[in-house]
């Protein structure tokens, strides 16, 4: 029952504090009095008695202090003590506080932004039970995710005794619809054991059931998204047996998916989830996919059994497979352009679903986690430095507080709470500036895609943790030093003389310099990064991709998804052409089913009679297109009005197919075969276009066919216009016109090719930017901690400087003096920031075009830009030197 | 401020806590009394050899009546002060056996090893 008696008395303690401080006081003072009469009848005098009995007693304040700490909790009283007091001193200087706050603020801010997003892309698993488990089948180690058709999948979910289950899904965009307005969203076709097999639970109502997967087209029914749920239904939970209406077609709403899950393709954000049974579908345009075998179009995940490796299941796997091909040879099938099923299995981790969306942000975030720990490092070196400064002007208060019996522990303690409260408050600034810094990131991306990338930023708990600990062990980092240093016990000396010794004055500012040659290093590295991506940029944006980005405006349609049929098709694309060319500036129209630099990839057969068909680029344009694009032929002719579907075929390949295909022949005439339902057709080659970048500005031309829209109908087609002078009022203008035609149809992708050319270059320009504003914010950073150093030193250098020029030194030494300090220091920093630039610039290297990782004008002219502002930052402190009065330096005590 | 600083080196305290407890229990088997008796007591009859900081029965003072191995009241001093008044509880004197047969024990078993030392010196 000890505790009970213990807590009484701490409780008493706590509600009669002012009466117990006062009863020690008198206590003490009673025992204090007591030993004087004592010693005064001993025989001494009153003053030596006095004297005495202090020097037997010993620090009554720490008598005092060691008795009040038995009153409480003991540290974490202490603690409490040490946050007031913390927070009185931080209060008291707060120029120094707020430069720290925001030093740090931008720090951890850059940091958590980062964090969150690298976390979302890269590490964080996917939210479904034992996600570990899982394995996507792909391609090769690329990542690229292999592509199935529904009998292969079927086979491998159910002749396998390696994997627990087998989901497939594929991702398109929708058209949703409740009969008046229709949205186009992202959806994932599901095979009916998906939530299932993955472990998610519903946030309302049910997922599919068994028999929802056994017939096609007979269970007209839907999962939602918690997203859309909340967006186009109000969160209602009578959202459940409501129809709503996908690509003209009816579904009935059975369940939610919970807010954490967003599909199994990283990168992207599901709204709907639709069974594959329900692929089939009036008005599809895939038509009968199920039991087409030469249709692959399904992208599968895997649950290993436990136990059984990866490695085990890839070659258990391997059997059906094989046997699938051997059943089916993957030949061509005359009415399928689309590849045929994989001959080999594959498997890849599985974590965090299909990733290779995101494969391309893998190796920028990582380097940005690099680049803004560097800042962060950077931060911490300036705010240890202000708080050395701020502790030579405490060096005072410390000197008594270790005289009267502070330990030095307990010195530390209390400096390291109030950095503990510096990073605390630079912290939660930093999540205001992670807020603000993950919207911004997010603003580089390439936006017009079919399937758009979705990248969340949103802080959640983790970030909020990984804010937290960085918070905590920044204020370790920076605060230490300065702590040491105070806290140390000849630091006394102090007490005796106020122009500290020489010896002092050379370690405390040895450890800032060590400061500010680290700081100077590590921002000159990021700067020389930030060079290096910036010149690469610039050799990628002056790449000609073939054709004038910059003056053609784009409007995509699915008219498929709103149940046109072709001639309904036809007769908007002719009408909205009409309507589009004669706005005012518009030079030409046209339509195509690919847009240039977007993701959506159509790979389509190119067949020579006699020959294996070969799989190249291909899209489907309307009379006009080169020229719209302002792209020039070679030879032969554009598609005309007249290449309609009754006229011969005609085809149109770029110079790459010419040169591969037709080597050293005449293109122009030539013939390759179009497969036309089960019918073989010739097409005529009728022109040879000079080849132009298709999805990348780096690509290596390839072969490229085109193939004349009024002969190749296609309910998904983008709007090309050609203006001199693309503008907000045309693209408004456009819509409007759309709208006209048809106000249930939505209009995607509005901008230009240029947006488009940039969005493709989403990965170089982010590091640009990035590197760039680090970079500055890192060098910035730095010259305030040369200058903070040299006018430290300045100010502890004033005797010294007073009595140089009472001997006669020329103001211009003195400058020269503090001016070279600062510029050893910077030279010091920047020969170390070099080579470990030499050293990591090759990390960036993949990222880099047309410039080498080593670039010398880029490793030559940063460190002289970043000399120069140092200089300018030594050269205010220098001035200030210059002026020192003498005889006021020389009374200076 | 010479002479705080003097005093104000760390060699002190730690080391004598659970002993300095001891002292002062055994102390307060003669009756209740006041800091400044407890400390005089002490430095008496070691014959001087320990050296306490007055100041620092104060804390331990605390920590025994936290513990409630002692209660406290006021009362007058023998010089008519009013002074605190130290006094040893039942606990106290439970707390005081068991210490004592510790440090008995302890200090039999180092007297043990420390002899043949001394006869061979």
């Amino acid at each position: 029952m000890r505790w009970k008696q213990e807590l009484s008395f701490i409780i008493r303690r706590l509600i009669h504090r002012r009466r117990a401080e006062q009863e020690l006081d008198d206590e003490i003072h009673a025992h204090l009095e007591m030993e004087i009469e004592q010693n005064i009848a001993d025989g001494m005098s009153p003053e030596d008695a006095r004297l005495a009995a202090r020097r037997s007693f010993g620090s009554a304040a720490l008598a005092k202090e060691d008795s009040r700490a038995m009153w409480g909790f003991g540290s974490l009283e202490i603690l409490w003590q040490d946050l007031r007091y913390g927070l009185r001193m931080l209060l008291k200087s707060p120029n120094i506080t707020l430069t720290a706050v925001l030093t740090l603020a931008l720090g951890i801010g850059a940091n958590t932004a980062i964090f969150t997003l690298l976390d979302k892309v890269l590490i964080r698993p996917l939210p479904v039970e034992q996600p570990y488990q899982l394995v996507t089948f792909v391609e090769d180690a690329s990542g690229a995710p292999a592509i199935f058709s529904y009998p292969l999948y079927a086979e491998l979910r159910d002749r396998n005794d390696v994997l627990s289950g087998v989901v497939a899904h594929d991702q398109k965009p929708f058209s949703l619809s409740d009969g008046s307005q229709s949205e186009r969203v992202v959806g994932q076709i599901v095979s009916g054991n998906y939530f299932a097999t993955l472990g998610v639970r519903p946030a309302l109502g049910r997922f599919f059931l068994p028999e929802e997967d056994r017939t096609p087209g007979t269970h007209p029914v839907i999962v939602i998204s918690h997203g859309l749920w909340q967006r186009r239904f109000g969160g209602n939970r009578a959202v459940i047996g409501k129809t709503v209406i996908l690509n003209n077609y009816r579904y009935t709403v059975v369940g939610v998916a919970p807010s954490e899950f967003t599909g199994t393709t990283r990168g992207t954000v599901n709204d709907v989830y639709v069974p594959i049974m329900m692929q089939v579908q009036p008005g599809s345009e895939r038509g009968g996919f199920l039991d087409n075998r030469n249709a692959g179009w399904l992208q599968l995940i895997g649950r290993l059994k436990p136990n059984v490796s990866r490695e085990q299941a890839q070659s258990a796997l391997a059997t059906p497979v094989e046997d699938a091909n051997k059943t089916f040879p993957g030949n061509l099938d005359k009415d399928a352009v689309q590849v045929g099923d994989p001959t080999k299995v594959f498997l890849m981790d599985g974590s965090r679903g299909h990733a290779d969306r995101v494969k391309d942000l893998s190796l920028p975030l990582k380097l940005m986690m690099g680049v803004v720990g560097f800042v962060l490092l950077i931060a911490c070196a300036n705010v240890s430095n202000l708080l050395l400064s701020r502790a030579s002007a405490r060096r005072k208060e410390m000197a008594v507080r270790l005289a009267i019996g502070a330990s030095r522990w307990r010195i530390v303690r209390q400096l390291l709470t109030e950095s503990a409260i510096l990073a605390a408050l630079g912290g939660g600034a930093g999540l205001l500036v992670a807020y603000w810094g993950a919207g911004l990131l997010l603003g580089f991306q390439q936006q017009t895609n079919v399937v758009p990338r979705a990248l969340d930023g949103s802080l959640d708990g983790r970030a909020l943790g990984f804010t937290l600990g960085l918070s905590l062990v920044t204020g370790i980092v920076f605060g230490l030093a300065p702590a040491l240093v105070v806290s140390k016990p000849d630091f006394v000396a102090a007490l005796k003389e106020d122009t500290p010794g020489l010896g002092t004055v050379a370690r405390r500012l040895s450890l800032r310099n060590l400061l500010v040659v680290t700081q100077v290093a590590l921002s000159l590295v990021v700067l020389i990064g930030a060079g290096l991506c910036v010149k690469s940029l610039r050799a990628l944006q002056a790449i000609d991709p073939g054709f004038e980005p910059a003056k053609v405006v784009t409007a995509s349609f699915d008219l498929g998804q709103n149940g046109y049929n072709e001639a309904r098709g036809r007769q908007f694309i002719a009408q909205l052409s009409e309507r589009v060319a004669a706005l005012p500036g518009v030079e030409a129209v046209s339509f195509a089913r690919v847009v240039a630099f977007s993701d959506f990839p159509w790979v389509g057969p190119l067949i020579i009679e006699g020959s294996r068909p070969q799989p190249v680029n291909t899209n489907a344009v309307s009379p006009n297109y080169f020229q719209t694009l302002g792209a020039s032929l070679a030879q032969g002719r554009e598609f005309t009005a007249q290449d309609t579907a009754g006229a011969p075929l005609v085809v149109i390949v770029n110079e790459a197919a010419a040169r591969r295909y037709w080597p050293g022949q005449e293109v122009v005439g030539q013939r390759i075969i179009r497969g036309k339902g089960r019918i073989t057709e010739f097409a005529e080659v009728v022109g040879v276009v000079r080849n132009s970048k298709e999805k990348g500005l780096t690509e290596d031309p390839s072969p490229a066919l085109y193939v004349p829209q009024l002969q190749n109908y296609f309910p998904e087609l983008t709007l090309h216009a050609r203006t001199a002078t693309p503008s907000q009022t045309l693209l408004a203008a456009i819509r409007r016109e759309a709208q006209l035609l048809d106000p249930t149809l939505p209009v995607y992708n509005l901008g230009t090719l240029a947006q488009q050319k940039d969005g493709s270059l989403y990965t170089e320009r982010l590091a640009a930017a990035l590197l760039t504003l680090f970079g500055l914010l890192a060098s910035s950073l730095a010259e305030v901690g040369i200058y903070g150093v040299l006018s430290y030193s300045v100010t502890e250098r004033t005797r010294e400087m007073g009595i140089r020029l009472a001997l006669g030194a020329r103001p211009r030494d003195l400058l020269k003096l503090v001016v070279g300090q600062g510029f050893m220091l910077t030279l010091i920093g920047l020969v170390i920031g070099v080579g470990a630039s030499f050293a990591l610039t090759r990390l960036i290297a993949r990222l880099l075009f047309g410039v080498s990782a080593t670039d010398p004008l880029t490793f030559i002219v940063i460190p002289l830009l970043l000399t120069g502002v140092a200089l300018l930052a030594c050269w205010i402190p220098a001035r200030r030197a210059t002026r020192v009065d003498p005889l006021a330096a020389l009374r200076y005590e | 401020m010479s002479k705080e600083n003097q005093v104000g080196n760390n060699t002190r305290v730690d080391l004598l806590q659970g002993t300095l407890d001891m002292l002062i229990l055994r102390t307060l088997l003669l009756g209740p009394l006041h800091g400044h008796n407890i400390a005089h007591y002490i430095q008496q009859t070691s014959e001087d050899v320990l050296k306490v900081d007055h100041g620092s029965l104060y804390p331990a003072l605390q920590r025994l009546e936290r513990r409630a191995w002692v209660t406290t009241e006021w009362g007058t001093s023998e010089n008519n002060r009013s002074a605190k008044y130290y006094r040893l509880t039942k606990a106290g004197r439970k707390r005081l056996l068991d210490v004592t047969s510790k440090w008995e024990r302890l200090n039999a078993a180092i007297a043990r090893i420390m002899k043949p030392a001394e006869e061979e010196g």
